[in-house]
């Protein structure tokens, strides 16, 4: 039993740095990855200045493996983190400025396809959607509530849209015929 | 123990250096992409009988050559895809658009200006 309470207190930082993993999934859930993936290196920052405590070696070991045997997915992870929280604030702005009903429907353009917004949007409006970017410059899309896209819808505020020219045409390559409003 | 600590961040930096660079070959790829189509683009316009044929089938001629060039996921490929259908009037803006939201900024190709809006589908 000694021994058990030796190692928890040699290693609190381990035991905080499995707390701060749990806390960092509370903060994802919350919309704040960033916060989520800083969590870790924070609790050890956080035992310094209460306690004046270090991080031991085995801390320092354990947090090193992972970041050495992951740095791609720990970067790559990171700058998603911020891009998503920057997405999910702005794609709050652009539904709180559209009809209740039709607002949970709208989405990020960014998580259409492999290809950057601007081109996913073209790719919805050639798919025979409305895709529009609006003022806070993020590009979004609509779908109903099977999650199909939408052709003739009006959003209530935007700077450029492309949706399907009416009458609605298919071309030769399976696409739609698609036009382009700006406001 | 506190001097071991300061390989910390000295090992962190050196990681992200290490993708920094991977970063920069990424957005070297994005832009042979548009290079690419540009390249394909304005032989298609070079072709003898380029002037006697529809614009759908110069899309269809540039189609075949973007498939043998291009990857099916390559963001050049896919504007391509949406924007042979987009008003013809427009095309030259939104290959600009696509190209700078892959990360090329000064993208620019004289033959998609000048003959842009002569490739793809008709709007009458």
């Amino acid at each position: 039993m000694g021994d058990v309470v030796g190692v928890v207190r040699d290693h609190k930082n381990v035991i905080q740095t499995t707390g701060g993993t749990i806390a960092s999934i509370g903060l994802e859930q919350a919309g704040k990855k960033v916060a989520g993936v800083l969590v870790t290196p924070a609790t050890w920052a956080v035992n310094y200045a209460v306690e004046g405590s270090t991080p031991g070696a085995v801390d320092i070991g354990i947090w090193l493996s992972g970041l050495i045997s992951a740095p791609a997915s720990i970067v790559t992870g990171f700058i998603k983190a911020a891009v998503d929280d920057d997405i999910n604030r702005k794609l709050a702005l652009v539904q709180a400025k559209e009809p209740h009903p039709m607002a949970q429907y709208i989405k990020a353009c960014y998580n259409f396809g492999m290809a950057s917004p601007a081109i996913n949007a073209m790719t919805i409006a050639n798919s025979g959607g409305t895709a529009w970017i609006t003022s806070v410059g993020l590009w979004v899309y609509i779908t109903d509530a099977k999650g199909q896209l939408v052709g003739d819808y009006q959003p209530q505020e935007f700077v450029t849209m492309y949706r399907p020219k009416h009458p609605y045409r298919a071309t030769s390559t399976g696409g739609f015929a698609w036009e382009v409003i700006r406001r | 123990m506190n001097k071991k600590i300061y390989w910390i961040p000295a090992v962190a930096l050196i990681l992200l250096s290490c993708s920094a660079k991977k970063d920069g070959e990424t957005e070297a790829a994005v832009q042979n992409d548009f290079d690419v189509f540009c390249q394909q683009f304005t032989q298609v316009t070079q072709s003898a009988d380029f002037a006697q044929l529809s614009s759908e089938e110069r899309a269809l001629r540039l189609e075949s050559r973007l498939a043998g060039e291009l990857e099916p996921n390559a963001n050049a490929y896919i504007a391509w895809s949406a924007i042979r259908n987009g008003p013809p009037s427009e095309r030259y803006a939104l290959y600009k658009d696509a190209a700078a939201s892959a990360g090329q900024k000064n993208w620019d190709c004289p033959a998609v200006q000048q003959y842009g809006h002569e490739v793809g589908s008709p709007h009458d």
